[in-house]
């Protein structure tokens, strides 16, 4: 059983009318790369922050590497926050900015030197120690923030969205820095990002957030293959959401009645006759082909194509209320008002369970 | 249209009204004053060889820049967490902080030191309340007096070019630095203190300057017992025995001293948007 | 050692707030003196004697009140009136000129602000009586007191309308006269359509500030009207009256009131400004 970082116990935070942050509890494993994710002003900023000491919680319990830190002042949690405006002091230099931890801690003015050099190092500014942070490039400013933070060997690293103000290509760039540098240090990465795409790239285990709430915590591939929630099946990839009545099980298959259509469908608990369901529906698990080759499970009208260069994006209805989203790599040389065949997966059809967000 | 023109009747009237007289002063003051009063024009260093006497530099001259120095540091202590206190602040509250704070600036110089006045003599409350508490300071007469009088009137000058500074700082940097271990005093005095430096220096050029012409302040709290330039140069000019020449003399000495600081310090001042 | 640290930290902030207060205290003391004994009755401005409304009386029956209130009034409604407009001018030469202004130009248009004001009051005095009135005399005229005042006034007032206005015209969206240009209108056009309309609100800031500096004006006043003419506007009554024996009563009035005054200038002069930041 793995050492447990940070532990937050039914953690909640109201701003006047707002509930910020609602009963949020979670455990974040030493050594994890562990990322917040959710769209703004779901809480993840705040939840972090309150874990930084920036922030009171109005309620629950926080503890760092098993002790209380609820009350903690900041200066003395053993934890650091890269902000997402970086914050570096602008009137001294980089390499002052990542002295700047050690200098609190009192350490001596040559061990200073030579963990900063190291730091440093680590991001790949060295030689840049003497400028001034606004003589840096963003991506620039972004790794003195990191070494700043780094260089006291926190047991957590908290990261709030550091990459938004990062155009694409640095953006990936960064990623893979990070990832890197997490597995070099072994440090405790929290990351909070909005970037679904990231958090699923970079974490090892992740928590999607909304309104306040955890929704689902879990591994990229357990958030994306079984989202919990309407919400999260939406939020992460895209899905295609169906409502539908059970009209048939035998075990652990079923038959729901979409509308007019039908389907298979295999969910990991048994499903109740006439139960009412949503289905989620990866457009990139759907593969599109002749319609009567007798492989398609439905088939539709193409009624729009949307050429991406690596994928290309289909709108293709399938009843008078229903249309679906495909995406398929490449082109097929599929026109718009063409009648398809759609085939899946019985995997990739995912049951939603009934109470969620 | 070359907005050039624009200047003209304003640049033409500061010209007219403010440099000539200034010039005009530099003449006056290297002119001659004759025993019966009349002026004798023509170029003599005699009223600043004068003025070079000790006697100045320990009394007069020397007050005003102890007095201007004293009042600065007095006001930058009481003052910047007065200015920290609302640049911290949001809301009604602060707007509500900052007005009283900017109130007493617009009211009239006089009356405020008229209200010392009544405050400080030895019937006053101020006495009263020293001497409960043992001690017998004659406030009014006392440059301590001129000093609690020219604090008083010159404050919220120190006061609202702070603000200003410390109102546009990043607060996340003292979160950074709190993240990194230091303690509230340390934040202040390594992040928030450095970076305020525009409107520490603004504000001391607005207090140290003005005090050192001041002279309605020592004048009525002082009761004649502590000179300054400004009471001199008025006793030269509107006094019993008027000496133009050298209350001129006296004007340029104070002048020079002002230029000195300005320029060593305009660029400063002008970056903190208090002037500018 | 964390223990410590916040126990420091606590007692510097209670210090903080405690100074805080204490300035607040500090600032208000003397005013409050001031308005207390301007309702006490009694013949001498600095004793307690019981709530009336006496000083006020005697304020509206002095004889030399009237006069001063009037030239202060006058004095201040003239001066702002020029100074406001030379002000504004400037503040339009400095932000749109379309080369730089030299530095020297700028240095004294901001130099009245920062010098002490006991030199310019020197300087006038000295100008008045070596040029001004000798040049009136010869040409047969005699230079009255008040406009030599209102000279005084609008020199010091200049600067500060510049300044007010100068930074109400920086944070101005430059692209809006761009767009009237661009429509075809012209220089003069712009002026009147677009920059003055939306500059008002600080013109009008920048001429409270001046009619408020105006009315509290001391020293200028004092070194310009020397020489006997008796003319006084309210700060130089305020002044005479400190030479009398016995100080009257009616100073306190006098001083609440003029207070009054200032409050009530300010006041609007800051919901303008509120005003401004919401358009």
């Amino acid at each position: 059983m793995d050492e447990v970082s940070v532990e937050l116990r039914g953690i909640s935070k109201r701003f006047g009318g707002i509930l910020a942050v609602d009963r949020v509890t979670l455990q974040i494993y030493r050594g994890e790369f562990f990322s917040l994710l959710g769209p703004s002003g779901c809480g993840k900023t705040t939840t972090l922050r309150i874990i930084a000491g920036f922030e009171h919680p109005d309620s629950g319990e926080l503890l760092i590497n098993g002790s209380p830190a609820t009350h903690t002042p900041p200066q003395e949690r053993d934890v650091n926050l890269v902000f997402q405006n970086y914050a570096l002091f602008p009137h001294l230099t980089v390499e002052q900015n990542v002295a700047f931890g050690l200098e609190m801690q009192k350490l001596p003015r040559a061990q200073i030197r030579e963990r900063v050099g190291r730091a440093l190092e680590l991001v790949r500014l060295s030689g840049l120690g003497s400028r001034f942070p606004h003589q840096l490039s963003g991506g620039q400013q972004q790794r003195v923030a990191l070494a700043r933070a780094i260089v006291t060997e926190p047991s957590v690293l908290l990261l709030d969205e550091p990459l938004g103000a990062l155009d694409l290509k640095l953006r990936q760039e960064m990623q893979l820095e990070l990832k890197r540098l997490q597995r070099e240090l072994k440090i405790t990465f929290l990351y909070v990002t909005h970037d679904q795409d990231e958090a699923l790239k970079m974490s090892d285990r992740l928590a999607v957030m909304h309104h306040g709430r955890v929704l689902q915590i879990g591994t990229p591939q357990e958030i994306y293959e079984r989202p919990a929630t309407r919400f999260v099946a939406a939020f992460i990839g895209e899905s295609n959401l169906l409502e539908g009545q059970v009209v048939h099980t035998a075990g652990r298959r079923a038959v729901v009645q979409i509308g007019p259509l039908t389907t298979n469908v295999l969910s990991d608990s048994p499903l109740q006759l006439h139960q009412r369901v949503t289905l989620a529906l990866r457009p990139e698990r759907i593969q599109l082909c002749f319609p009567n080759e007798g492989h398609g499970i439905w088939t539709g009208l193409v009624e729009e194509l949307l050429y991406a260069g690596k994928e290309t994006r289909y709108r293709v209805r399938v009843s008078p209320e229903i249309t679906l989203t495909v995406i398929s790599p490449g082109t097929n040389g599929i026109t718009v008002g063409e009648r398809v065949g759609l085939t899946w997966d019985l995997q990739s059809l995912r049951p939603i369970p009934e109470h969620s967000a | 249209m070359n907005a050039r023109i624009l200047l003209w009747p304003g640049f033409a009237w500061l010209v007219l009204f403010f440099a000539v007289p200034l010039g005009i002063i530099l003449l006056i003051s290297l002119a001659h004053r004759a025993p019966d009063g009349m002026i004798h024009w023509g170029i003599s260093a005699e009223n600043y060889l004068r003025l070079l006497d000790p006697l100045y530099w320990a009394g007069p001259f020397g007050n005003s820049l102890v007095l201007a120095a004293l009042t600065t540091i007095v006001s930058l202590l009481l003052g910047y967490p007065v200015a920290y206190a609302i640049a911290r602040r949001s809301g009604p509250v602060k707007n509500l902080l900052l007005f009283l704070v900017i109130l007493p600036f617009f009211t009239n110089f006089l009356v405020r030191i008229y209200a010392w006045f009544i405050l400080l003599r030895p019937e006053g409350w101020i006495a009263w309340l020293l001497r409960a508490l043992g001690l017998d300071l004659g406030l009014l007469g006392s440059p301590l007096g001129v000093l609690i009088g020219l604090v008083y009137g010159y404050l919220p000058f120190m006061i609202l070019p702070l603000y200003a500074t410390v109102e546009r700082l990043d607060f996340s940097l003292v979160e950074a630095a709190q993240d990194l271990g230091a303690s509230r005093w340390q934040s202040f005095w390594r992040i928030i203190f450095p970076l305020s430096r525009p409107g520490v220096i603004a504000g001391a050029v607005l207090v140290f300057i003005p005090v050192l012409g001041e002279f309605i302040t020592p004048k009525l709290l002082g009761g004649g017992k502590v000179p300054m330039f400004g009471v001199l140069i008025e006793e030269k000019f509107l006094g019993r025995v008027p000496d133009w020449p050298l209350g001129a003399a006296m004007a340029l000495v104070l002048m020079s001293l002002v230029l000195l600081v300005l320029a060593r310090y305009f660029h400063q001042l002008k970056e903190s948007r208090w002037v500018g | 050692m964390g223990r410590l640290r916040r126990w420091a930290d606590r007692i510097i902030e209670s210090l903080l707030v405690l100074d805080t207060l204490l300035v607040y205290i500090f600032l208000y003391l003397p005013i409050g003196v001031l308005v207390l004994y301007s309702f006490s009755a009694s013949r001498y401005a600095l004793v307690w004697g019981g709530f009336s409304l006496d000083p006020y009386r005697r304020l509206f029956a002095d004889p030399e009140i009237a006069p001063a209130l009037l030239n202060s009034v006058i004095v201040a409604a003239v001066s702002t009136a020029i100074a406001t407009i030379l002000g504004t001018l400037l503040a339009l030469a400095f932000e749109r000129a379309r080369a730089r202004l030299q530095a020297s130009v700028e240095a004294l248009v901001y130099l009245p602000i920062v010098i002490p004001e006991i030199v310019m009051a020197v300087g006038l005095l000295l100008f008045f009586a070596q040029v001004l009135r000798p040049f009136f005399s010869a040409l047969g005229l005699t230079l009255g007191p008040m406009p030599t005042v209102i000279i005084g006034h609008v020199t010091f007032s200049i600067s500060y309308v510049m300044v007010v206005v100068r930074a109400r015209l920086r944070d101005l969206d430059r692209s809006l006269e761009e767009a009237a240009f661009d429509l075809g209108a012209t220089s003069w056009q712009v002026l009147r359509r677009v920059t003055l309309p939306l500059l008002a609100p600080a013109i009008l800031s920048g001429a409270l500030l001046a009619f408020t500096l105006s009315l509290d004006d001391f020293y200028v006043t004092y070194f310009s009207t020397t020489g006997g003419s008796g003319f006084k506007t309210l700060p130089l009554y305020l002044y005479a009256l400190q030479g009398r024996a016995a100080i009257p009563p009616q100073m306190n009035a006098l001083a609440t009131l003029m207070l009054l005054a200032s409050v009530t200038l300010i006041a609007l002069a800051l919901l303008i400004q509120r005003r401004t930041r919401r358009a």
